[in-house]
């Protein structure tokens, strides 16, 4: 099955938009897979509430791992099944922790094989502090990278909050040549874009 | 002479006419489909004005384009509607189909009425017509992904089959190519002026690159 990935620095809103976006594809309930950076595999249930309380967080890192559910998008004329691939939150250098660098690595092994790359940026944060602030040497090197290949879109994020809108014109100053679609993935904005986005390469 | 000329115009006003409102009621409900992510590129659409009006507004204009001639009208229609289907030939559809056999079994019942020819000559004039918006469009439809001959088999290539179907449609119908071709650039224009004196008040400017 084709995998759409959700790459991008911590807490860029990467959890966040998977459960909204399956929300917003009519989805009421994630059988969530979940594999650790130590390769161990478990399944749970969970209602989208108890998935975006459970699941996210202010804090870095709290997905560690990767984090897979299957979706049935609805478009023209008939469905088509693909899975939401959620993954560790990237960060500039060499993580002290064994487990975070095992879960980052895990995350790039997964761009490789993926038919969608979704790189989440936080616009809200670009617009405060500035591209080269907020956006690391990692957010370059992903987007190279998708640059060269098919299926390869950047999601600005949190446009709900103040300052993004400059954050977002930074954003296509600073990536030009890619896909960028505004949207806030608490508000459920700029979906309907990412859903013909994804439709289109899977 | 003149006569004979006044004459040839007269009779090839009713396809002409077909040729646009056929013409207008595809763009329509390809802007509608294409609609979000075009928008958000800066392509020049009535998907954001129009919205969920559009498939009233489409089946309308078709519905002149029928009256006005309807081999014309539903062989054009049907070709756009086949070379519409180029991602989902093999997928099966809302019908228990693929999108190969939908193609057939429309095509087979449409040509029982009007004909094979009058079938493959509207397929011709469409395709030339999408192979020469897929080579205006490539780096666009690259970004959003949409399905495009240029990018799928690369500029020459689609360039060669262009060229390719133009000669056989200039040889097995002149007056299809040439009234598809004049209405293809009406259509165009007249989008594009109505767009720029309408303004595009419904997009946020802010966010769509222009």
């Amino acid at each position: 099955m084709k995998q759409c990935v959700l790459i991008g620095k911590t807490n860029v809103g990467k959890t966040v938009f998977a459960i909204n976006f399956a929300d917003f594809l009519g989805v009421s309930k994630l059988a969530i897979e979940f594999t650790t950076p130590n390769g161990e595999i478990y399944e749970r249930n969970l209602s989208l509430s108890d998935a975006l309380q459970e699941l996210t967080s202010d804090t870095p890192h709290h997905t560690l791992g990767l984090q897979k559910f299957q979706i049935s998008l609805p478009g023209l004329k008939g469905r088509k099944r693909f899975t939401i691939v959620d993954t560790s939150g990237l960060t500039e250098g060499i993580h002290r922790e064994a487990f975070v660098r095992k879960a980052m690595a895990q995350t790039l092994a997964q761009v490789r094989t993926a038919a969608v790359i979704l790189h989440l940026i936080d616009a809200g944060s670009v617009g405060k502090v500035g591209v080269l602030e907020a956006v690391g040497e990692v957010d370059w090197q992903v987007a190279q990278f998708g640059g060269m290949r098919r299926g390869y879109a950047i999601l600005a994020n949190k446009m709900d909050l103040m300052g993004a809108k400059q954050g977002l014109l930074k954003i296509r100053q600073d990536f030009p040549g890619h896909l960028i679609i505004p949207i806030s993935a608490l508000n459920k904005t700029g979906f309907t874009e990412v859903k013909q986005y994804v439709w289109r390469h899977i | 002479m003149s006569g004979a000329i006044f004459e040839g115009t007269l009779l090839n006003l009713r396809p002409f006419l077909a040729c646009v409102f056929a013409g207008f009621a595809i763009k329509i409900m390809d802007d509608y489909l294409d609609g979000p992510l075009d928008a958000l590129v800066g392509k020049i659409s009535w998907s954001t004005r129009l919205e969920k009006g559009a498939l009233p507004y489409a089946l309308m204009v078709f519905c002149l384009g029928v009256a006005a001639d309807d081999g014309w009208a539903v062989t054009l229609f049907w070709a756009s509607y086949a070379l519409g289907m180029r991602g989902d030939l093999q997928r099966s559809l809302l019908s228990r189909l693929t999108g190969w056999q939908e193609i057939v079994l429309t095509g087979l019942c449409i040509s029982a009425v009007y004909g094979s020819r009058a079938l493959g000559t509207s397929w011709l004039a469409v395709f030339i017509v999408q192979a020469w918006d897929d080579l205006l469009d490539k780096d666009i439809d690259k970004l959003t992904g949409a399905h495009n001959w240029a990018i799928q088999w690369g500029s020459t290539e689609t360039a060669i089959s262009l060229v390719i179907a133009v000669s056989l449609l200039s040889l097995l119908h002149p007056v299809k190519l040439l009234l598809v071709l004049i209405s293809y650039i009406l259509i165009t224009r007249l989008m594009r002026l109505l767009i720029s004196t309408g303004g595009r008040a419904d997009v946020d400017t802010d966010i769509v690159v222009s």
